[in-house]
Formats: structure tokens, C-alpha cells, sequence
């Protein structure tokens, strides 16, 4: 029986796994999301809860548009507390642009859907990055984010995330700006902070039903996640408690630099998406979120 | 689904006819603890048991039942307030938390459901239970024995290492080849095995998070598998026996801690294990030496547990189990991460009456510093049927830094004499009366500690014992002198034994077959119950 197990151990250690995920490139010249410093200050209060709803779509994807129909809906039932941010995705044919437009897709979408639990079709969406209670993926459809949005929009964050002190070069394209994160209640599991760059009113072609719409518009398309994609962790710092990561007071200051790009992109249709996170396993729930259009 | 499965069983078992009951064997066991917590000040006990609860428990209720090759075992396990898994919680639950089923047809033996097994020696993969320590690495799958013939077996298993009652998502395969084999009067036990554990998604994509925080330079592709092997022999000629055994691992993500900072790194790194066992035994003598040499041999089913959590392998201490107190005071473990092992030991019988016993073992980080050292003798007297004394000397250096990731602790250097002496009684010699007497001289971590035990054990029934353990000299000026008492009794009848008492120990180690955890103080009354039926 050794001998008949022999080729079947050769052929296990002949199989190589495929590896995705890990960034190895150096970051874009001058792009960074780092922490400035920390420090413990007095506890604020509390801001509203504020929901990341991730639409991931495409452009030639005939059911995206009532996915976006179904967000547009909700940001107006719970007006000012959903951050929104449509994620280009390359599933198979689903990106495709109309012939002679250019494609809206960003490869930091894909790893994002991948992460979240790649269903092989669009749309999808993810909200707070949740596996709801019920389900076993964080992505769901677009019919079924009415129901988990009415729980997640009277959840108490943990902090409150700001976004301050923007600097924007006209000339250069520069942005540089502070995400302000301080903790109102006790954290005992580390939280990561992800920033990304939106643009609205983008005008491209979309695919429907009936066929092709050429003037349609765009809102909250994913440009970029600010270097790293899936999140920098918060270290720990401050006051705390034993036994606690976080707690009320700790303040963080993480600051970033990036550049608008000028030629594609209308830096007076940008906004800064910035979000507090969870990174436990399959948990990757975001805690709280916040959004700032580009200060020109 | 469980409970349905042991139904099942039972109702099969139930169904069997008056004619075949005569082939149906049962038997079993229960193992009870109880604590009754009292909060002492002097031992800083603020566990919540000694705040709140006052009580705990755990119990495990083992049947086995063979009927016609067809062998069964269930467990009920109960845990209330325990702390026995973590010393830090209080741990509550309790169901049915050990099922199998194991048949034999011709050469194969199969078992399904949970089991205990392990490939070589342990070093590779070991599935095992510790009840004193709150361990419990069975496994829950499949399991195929396959007898080539006498001299021959192969083993295959799959399936997912339990926690506590649930199993982790991580899925494990081994495989082994024993053969016996021999060259003129030179036996050999040669073997071989396999192991393979493949990660979760989930695991997996916290692994990549983790990752990319990391600098570029220090980033890598986490692998879902890790891939391990080991080779083992056991030559026997005359009165020598030679075990040889090595086993290495692929590449994988764990966490070392950084030996300039102290701090946890997550890194891709493969390992290896050598050891060697070198025995020699004839009336009156018996000789051991031992080596191992371990680089970064870091197996668990997740790279996120830490501790006794998770550990797939067994890599028990190379130094010796001391069964007095005092000189087990400073017990080690092995390290994962790396370390170069030796042990040696001498027992010698002059005659029936006469025996010494010698011991060292040595451990070294893989820069070469000391570890641990440890110089054990002792001598055994029996001055008549009646009298028998055991007097010895044990003497420790112990790198607190180390061993319980104390950094600014200074190295334990010891010397603890130690002498016992047993007395039987009357005409049958039934009865017996046993003193120990142990000093262990330090003048690190808390300081000197007198040991001091009575026990007077009136076979087949009753024991009784008295004992305490006192702080003579704190390292700490002004620090008070606290004794840690015992009284015990226990209470024999047919196979069961009760006992109970009351103690206060101090926080220490506890080590159990080479496999050690922190204890805490504890003071209050502790009873038990041990039965098989």
C-alpha cells in the first residue's frame, strides 16, 4: 500500500498553490497612509452611526443600475448616515466599457471582492463589510440591503472618524489630509483604518436591460484605496486598561498623501472616504465611517 | 447530529438479543474535581471564582462498550467555573464531547469520530488528552489502520483537531509506515510518516492583512498548507537501544518572538526536529542519554494561537519530571522556536537494598546561551521490609526570562536537598507512615522555600496527609513569610477513590509528562472523585 501512496505523495508535493493577496509592490511614489502620532484626549461625544455600503459593479452589468437605484433609495430613507462607494469590478465580461469608453474598473475592487467572498457575478453589495446574522458571506444582494441597513444604521460606533486639515495642489495634484480617529468606548480587538478617493457625476456609458445608456451618471465610483488596500492597523497607544486595546480617549491622527489624477478624474467631484475597521478572521467589520469632499 | 449519533448506537446496543448479550462488554469511568474558593489577600487571588462564583467543577463520564468487534466510546464532559482550560476564565459548558466508533474486518481496523493518535514518537503530529492541564487535542474524523501483515502496519486519519467542543475549521491528514524488521540479533522498528494541515479562508485572509502592514521587504505569500515529514528507527541489540528520529516541515506564516526585541514577528519559515535516544539497561544498571535539537518547529492547526492552544505536535522537556515539589518548582518546556537539548541519567543498584539515581540535562537557545541546567542524584535506602529512605540533592539554573516570558527577571539559580522516608506498621506491614522533608535555596524570584509533608496511609482504605509549604527567606526585604498548607484524606473502596482537602498553594508551573502551563495560587478546599466501573 506504501508504493500506491508514493505517486499519490508526489503528486501533492508537485502541486503549487496560487497566491493572491499580498501587495509586494512599493507603494506609488509619494502615496502613504501612515499614523503621525497618538495620543490621549478628553472623550467626545458621540457622532452617529455612519454605514459603509460597498456597491461592487460593472459597466456592461444589466442588473447593476438597480442596484444602484436600491442605494440612492436608501441614502434617502437614512439621509447622512450612508457613506457609499461603487466598486468597479473585472468579472468576466461584466466591466467591459462600451467600444471606444474608457473602462471605470480598479484592481484594488477585485481584491476587495475577492476578500469579501467572490460570488462570480454582480452586483453585490457589502455592508459594514458584515456577515449578518443568517448569513455565511459578506456579500449580499441588492434586494436584501434594505433589511440589514435598518439594524446597522442604530448601532453605536466605538469612535468617531473625522477628516481634517485637507491640503489640495492645484498644480501638482497633491492631497494631503488627517483622518481623526478617537475611541468613546473600549476596543479589546485591534481595528485597521482604510482611506480611498470617490469621484461623482462621472458621465460613461452603462448598460441595462433595454441596452446601452450613454449618458449615464455615475455616483461614488471607487478612483483609488490609499495605500494599503486592506487596511492599517491602529497600534496600540494611550491610556488603557489592561486587557484592553483601545479605550475611550485614545486618539490617532493618520495622515495620507496622494495624488488626484487630473487628467481622468474632476477633483471638484472628489470626496475622501475614510473608515475604521475590524480584521479578526472572516470579520472584517467596519465600525465606522466618514466621508469629506476634496477641498479645492 | 452528535447526540443523534450516540442514540443511535445506544439503540442498537439496547436491541441486541438475549443470545448475543453475552458478547456485549460495557465499562467506564468518571473523573470528578470540585473547588470551593476562598479569597486570600496574602496570594493576591482575584479571580473571579474567589469574588464571585466561590465553586467550580469539572467532570468527564466515559462508557465504552464492545459488542462483536464493534467498539464504542462515549464521553460526557461537564466544566462549571473552571479554570482548568484558562487559568484567566471561567469556563461553563458541558455535553457530549467524545464519540467513536472503531471495527475491525480482516487486516483493516476503521474508527470514526473522534480519536487520539499520534505518528512516530509525537514529535510530528500527536492527537492526546491531559486532563491535569486542561488539554485535550483529539481528533474528530476518519482513521484506517491497514496490517500488511505482522510485522507491517500502515495508518491513514483526516479530520479536525477539537476545541473544547467545538472543532477547528483547519483540516489535518497523517499517514504512517511501521515496520519491524531485523538484521541477525539486531532488531529495528523503522517508520516513516506524513502530515499535511491545510488552513481557512478566514485564517488565511487575516494572514494577508497582517502582511501587507508589514514593510515590503518583510512580506510574503502565506501558504494555506504546510507539508511536514519524519523519519524514525529503533535499533535493539543485546542490552542497547537507539531510537533516532527527524523531522522537518515546510514553509509557513507563524509568530517567533524576535530574540533582540522580545517582540512577536510574523514570518515564513520552515523547521526541523533531531533527536536521538541512546539506552543502555542490564540488572542493576541503566544508562540514558538523549539528545534534540529543534529550529523553529512551530506546528499548530492556526498561527493565531498562542500557548497550549492549537498544538498539533509533541515536544515534551528534555529534563527530568521531578515528582517532589520543591525540585519541580522550576520546571521547563520545550521551545518551539529553537533550542539544543542533552539528558542524562544513571541508575545503579549495589544490591535489593541499594540504589543511586543520577540525572543532568542542559538546554541551550540556538546562539548557544543556557537555557535551563539541571543536576539531579538521589539515593535509595531500604533498611528493612519496613524502612525505606530516598535522599537527594537537586540543583537548577533556570532562565525565568525565558520559560515564563518574564524579561527582566533574573536567572533562578537553585540547590534543594530533599529526603523521604517511608515506615510500615504493624504485623501485616498495611499500614505506613511517610515524612518528607525538602529545602530549596535561592536567592532569586520569591526566595527560599521549606517543605514539610506527613502521611499516614492505613491500606486498602484510607490516607491522610498533612503538609506545608513555607516562604523562609523572600528575596523581598520585608516581604512576609507565608506558608502554603494542605491537609488531605482520601477514601478507598473497591475502584473508587474520594478525596478531599484543604490547601493554599502559591502560583507555580505545572508539568504533566513534559508538557507544562502556569497554575495559579489557589486556597480553598479541593475534593475528587475517581471511579471505573
Amino acid at each position: 500500500m506504501f508504493f500506491y501512496l508514493l505517486p499519490v505523495l508526489l503528486v501533492v508535493g508537485a502541486c503549487k498553490e496560487q497566491f493572491t493577496g499580498v501587495n509586494f509592490n512599493p507603494p506609488p511614489a509619494g502615496e502613504q497612509l501612515y499614523i503621525d502620532s497618538s495620543y490621549q484626549a478628553a472623550v467626545p461625544k458621540q457622532e452617529s452611526k455612519m454605514v459603509l455600503l460597498e456597491d461592487f459593479t460593472g459597466l456592461s452589468c444589466v442588473n447593476c443600475p438597480y442596484a444602484d437605484d436600491e442605494d440612492s433609495v436608501l441614502r434617502a430613507q437614512y439621509p447622512n448616515q450612508i457613506v457609499s462607494i461603487c466598486e468597479h469590478t473585472v468579472i468576466g465580461s461584466l466591466s467591459n466599457p462600451y467600444p471606444g469608453y474608457g473602462a471605470l474598473s480598479d484592481s484594488d475592487a477585485l481584491v476587495n471582492y475577492n476578500l469579501f467572498g467572490n460570488q462570480g457575478s454582480l452586483p453585490y453589495g457589502a455592508i459594514d463589510r458584515t456577515i449578518f446574522s443568517g448569513q455565511d458571506t459578506i456579500l449580499q444582494l441588492y434586494g436584501a440591503w434594505g433589511g440589514f441597513m435598518s439594524t446597522e444604521v442604530t448601532l453605536t460606533p466605538p469612535m468617531n472618524v473625522d477628516i481634517v486639515n485637507q491640503i489640495y495642489d492645484t498644480t501638482s495634484g497633491k492631497l494631503t489630509a488627517t483622518i481623526q480617529v478617537t475611541y468613546t468606548s473600549i476596543m479589546n480587538e485591534y481595528n485597521y483604518i482604510s482611506a480611498a478617493i470617490t469621484e461623482d457625476s462621472i458621465i460613461d456609458p452603462q448598460k441595462n436591460f433595454t441596452g446601452w445608456v450613454l449618458k449615464y451618471v455615475h455616483q461614488h465610483v471607487l478612483r483609488k484605496f490609499i495605500f494599503p488596500v486592506t487596511g492599517l492597523q491602529l497600534e496600540t497607544s494611550g491610556s488603557h486598561s489592561p486587557g484592553n486595546i483601545y479605550s475611550p480617549g485614545n486618539t490617532y491622527l493618520v495622515k495620507f498623501n496622494t495624488y488626484i489624477n487630473k487628467k481622468e478624474w474632476k477633483p471638484a467631484h472628489c470626496n475622501i472616504v475614510a473608515f475604521v475597521h475590524e480584521e479578526t478572521g472572516r470579520k472584517l467589520k467596519v465600525l465606522q465611517a466618514t466621508i469629506s469632499h476634496l477641498k479645492l | 447530529m452528535k447526540r443523534n449519533f450516540v442514540i443511535s448506537i445506544f439503540i442498537i446496543l439496547a436491541s441486541i438479543n438475549v443470545k448475543g448479550q453475552d458478547k456485549l462488554q460495557v465499562n467506564g469511568s468518571l473523573m470528578l474535581n470540585t473547588g470551593l474558593y476562598q479569597y486570600d489577600s496574602s496570594l493576591n487571588t482575584t479571580n473571579s471564582q474567589y469574588l464571585h462564583q466561590l465553586s467550580s467543577a469539572e467532570a468527564w463520564f466515559t462508557i465504552n462498550a464492545n459488542y462483536d468487534g464493534f467498539y464504542t466510546t462515549v464521553r460526557y464532559d461537564l466544566f462549571e467555573n473552571s479554570q482548568l482550560i484558562n487559568p484567566n476564565e471561567d469556563y461553563t459548558a458541558q455535553g457530549l464531547n467524545f464519540f467513536s466508533v472503531t471495527k475491525s474486518i480482516g487486516n483493516f481496523t476503521f474508527t470514526g469520530g473522534n480519536f487520539y493518535d499520534q505518528i512516530g514518537s509525537g514529535i510530528l503530529f500527536r492527537a492526546y488528552e491531559e486532563r491535569t492541564l486542561g488539554l485535550d487535542y483529539a481528533m474528530q474524523g476518519i482513521r484506517i489502520i491497514y496490517k500488511l501483515n505482522d510485522s507491517t502496519s500502515v495508518k491513514v486519519f483526516g479530520g479536525n483537531q477539537k476545541n473544547r467542543f467545538a472543532v477547528t475549521p483547519q483540516f489535518i491528514r497523517c499517514a504512517e509506515i511501521d515496520h519491524l524488521w531485523g538484521i541477525g540479533k539486531v532488531g529495528f522498528n523503522t517508520g516513516a510518516g506524513f502530515m499535511n494541515r491545510t488552513l481557512d479562508d478566514a485564517t488565511v485572509q487575516q494572514l494577508i492583512t497582517d502582511i501587507n502592514n508589514l514593510p515590503l521587504s518583510a512580506r510574503f505569500n502565506p501558504v494555506y498548507n504546510v507539508y511536514a515529514g519524519t523519519f524514525y528507527n529503533t535499533a535493539i541489540w543485546k542490552n542497547f537501544n537507539w531510537y533516532v528520529e527527524g523531522a522537518a516541515k515546510s514553509k509557513e506564516a507563524v509568530f517567533i518572538t524576535n530574540p533582540t526585541t522580545d517582540s512577536g514577528e510574523l514570518v515564513n519559515k520552515n523547521g526541523y526536529v533531531i533527536y536521538s535516544a541512546l539506552g543502555y539497561s542490564r540488572s542493576g544498571l541503566g544508562i540514558n542519554l538523549q539528545y534534540r535539537k529543534i529550529d523553529n518547529f512551530i506546528l499548530r492547526v492556526n498561527p493565531y494561537d498562542n500557548l497550549l492552544v492549537g498544538v498539533m505536535d509533541y515536544l515534551p522537556a528534555l529534563s527530568k519530571q521531578d515528582a517532589y515539589r520543591l525540585p519541580a518548582r522550576y520546571s521547563i518546556s520545550a521551545l518551539p522556536q529553537g533550542e539544543s537539548a542533552y539528558q542524562g541519567e544513571i541508575t545503579y543498584s549495589f544490591d535489593t537494598k541499594n540504589n543511586i539515581n543520577f540525572n543532568t540535562s542542559q538546554v541551550f537557545d540556538p546562539t548557544g546561551n543556557l537555557l535551563f541546567r539541571e543536576y539531579y542524584a538521589d539515593y535509595t535506602k531500604k533498611f528493612n521490609p519496613a524502612v525505606k529512605m530516598v535522599t537527594g540533592l537537586n540543583s537548577v539554573i533556570y532562565d525565568q526570562s525565558v520559560y515564563e516570558s518574564e524579561p527582566t527577571d533574573p536567572t533562578v539559580h537553585t540547590i534543594t536537598p530533599f529526603t523521604e522516608w517511608t515506615i510500615r506498621l504493624g504485623k501485616s506491614l498495611r499500614k505506613s507512615i511517610q515524612f518528607e522533608a525538602q529545602y530549596l535555596f535561592t536567592r532569586q524570584d520569591v526566595g527560599d522555600f521549606a517543605y514539610l509533608e506527613a502521611e499516614y496511609d492505613l491500606a486498602p482504605k484510607f490516607t491522610f496527609t498533612l503538609l506545608d509549604m513555607y516562604n523562609d527567606r523572600p528575596v523581598l526585604p520585608n516581604a512576609p513569610k507565608l506558608h502554603y498548607p494542605g491537609i488531605f484524606t482520601s477514601y478507598t473502596v473497591n475502584q473508587t477513590v474520594i478525596s478531599i482537602g484543604y490547601t493554599k498553594q502559591p502560583e507555580g508551573i505545572i508539568c504533566t509528562g513534559g508538557i507544562c502551563r502556569v497554575e495559579p495560587a489557589f486556597s480553598g478546599l479541593k475534593a475528587t472523585l475517581n471511579t471505573n466501573f
